[in-house]
């Protein structure tokens, strides 16, 4: 391989490495979180407050749901079957967002709606950021903008893995014991892999 | 100075040997995640689902469910990870679970018949999925060693990263953009933290 070559490569799999690093070290942490919960999980906060709003009582629940949220100013899903409502007029709903739940109560016979904002534990907010590179479409910015770090980090990752080849045949695998070793853990992975997929 | 020349030596070997033994694995992960995130541009699909009712030609044992699970698998033809419950009406349920399919069996109370449901999305979108969500280490030996692979994977993607990072710093000089993409990176994912959790 010539000079030219070698360099663009390494500045591929370092500059690559650097900016798929972060992601990296995020879905990894969340990965061995997955599988042995070592990080908290459970809710940590909480806060609650009280809006006037008015609405039309005659509302559904999926329409009423969808006009107090944006009179809140809060972007987020509303799950249908989070709903719960009964015939006094209380009805309850959640607004649920990456790190962070608000649940909504209100009566339909006033005007007074009460909020309860859940703060996500660590966990739960690194799952989000794990996630968090299929797009949310929530209109958070910020959340656009790790949404798209997310892929760009996906793509320059594959790059980078896809390089270290190159650095294994010109550095680092120095006889054919070693390559012997990579070709059997690889067909063992591969294999691992179709087996789940076609047999399970 | 010999000291730091040894330490810098351990770190590049560590980057190399993770990054061999969990090569395959990286790049599926790479690939079925980056699909998974562009779930826009790929077919969903919708489930395709058959039931049979079938009679049972033996007495189950239910005193031990995992090993009549294993029984029904070898007696319908059943492939995938198991799992089971019981209800409170008596009925016992298995689920055998293997990417696109899942095959679920309800053995009514009087344990004489059963009802196979077959559900069925195979599409590319979905496989995928599904290939990039199996966890845990139940289910069987290769389930188990699945999970091994699973946790070598993320541990070394976070080797990847911060012997990747000491690496880069060495030669900070010549690979002068290092700076600016950590500082961008890293605030990048302080905010998001931050604005998630606070």
């Amino acid at each position: 391989m010539n000079k030219k070559t070698m360099k663009f490569l390494s500045k591929l799999h370092i500059y690559g490495g650097l900016i798929s690093s972060l992601f990296f070290l995020v879905v990894g942490l969340s990965a061995l979180n997955f599988q042995h919960q070592f990080l908290p999980e459970k809710d940590t906060k909480t806060a609650t407050y009280t809006k006037m709003i008015s609405f039309d009582a005659s509302l559904q629940a999926d329409s009423l749901s969808k006009f107090i949220r944006s009179e809140l100013g809060i972007s987020g899903h509303l799950p249908k079957w989070e709903f719960r409502q009964n015939k006094s007029g209380m009805f309850r709903f959640l607004i649920l967002r990456p790190g962070r739940t608000f649940e909504v109560k209100l009566n339909r016979n006033d005007d007074q709606v009460e909020v309860t904002e859940i703060f996500h534990s660590t966990g739960k907010v690194l799952r989000a950021m794990h996630f968090g590179s299929s797009r949310n479409k929530l209109g958070y910015t910020l959340l656009d903008i790790w949404s798209f770090y997310g892929q760009l980090a996906t793509i320059v990752g594959f790059l980078t893995l896809i390089s270290s080849i190159f650095f294994w045949m010109n550095r680092s695998v120095k006889n054919k014991k070693q390559w012997g070793a990579i070709l059997v853990i690889g067909i063992f992975s591969v294999s691992l892999i179709l087996y789940i997929w076609l047999i399970g | 100075m010999v000291n730091r020349l040894k330490w810098y030596k351990r770190n590049r070997k560590i980057h190399f040997i993770s990054s061999i033994l969990v090569f395959t694995f990286s790049f599926m992960y790479i690939i079925t995640g980056f699909v998974t995130s562009k779930h826009e541009w790929f077919t969903v699909g919708e489930d395709v689902k058959h039931t049979q009712n079938l009679p049972l030609h033996f007495v189950p044992d239910t005193t031990n469910l995992k090993k009549l699970g294993r029984e029904l698998k070898r007696e319908f033809d059943l492939n995938g990870r198991m799992d089971y419950t019981k209800n409170k009406k008596g009925d016992i349920s298995f689920r055998y679970i293997r990417p696109g399919i899942v095959q679920h069996v309800l053995m009514n109370n009087d344990l004489d018949s059963l009802v196979i449901t077959h559900t069925e999305r195979k599409t590319l979108y979905e496989i995928n999925k599904r290939v990039h969500r199996v966890h845990g280490f139940q289910g069987g030996v290769l389930y188990f060693i699945w999970g091994i692979l699973l946790d070598l994977t993320a541990l070394s993607m976070i080797l990847f990263s911060v012997t990747g990072i000491v690496m880069w710093y060495r030669s900070r000089k010549i690979y002068t953009f290092g700076w600016p993409i950590l500082i961008v990176v890293f605030v990048l994912g302080i905010l998001v933290f931050t604005f998630l959790k606070f």
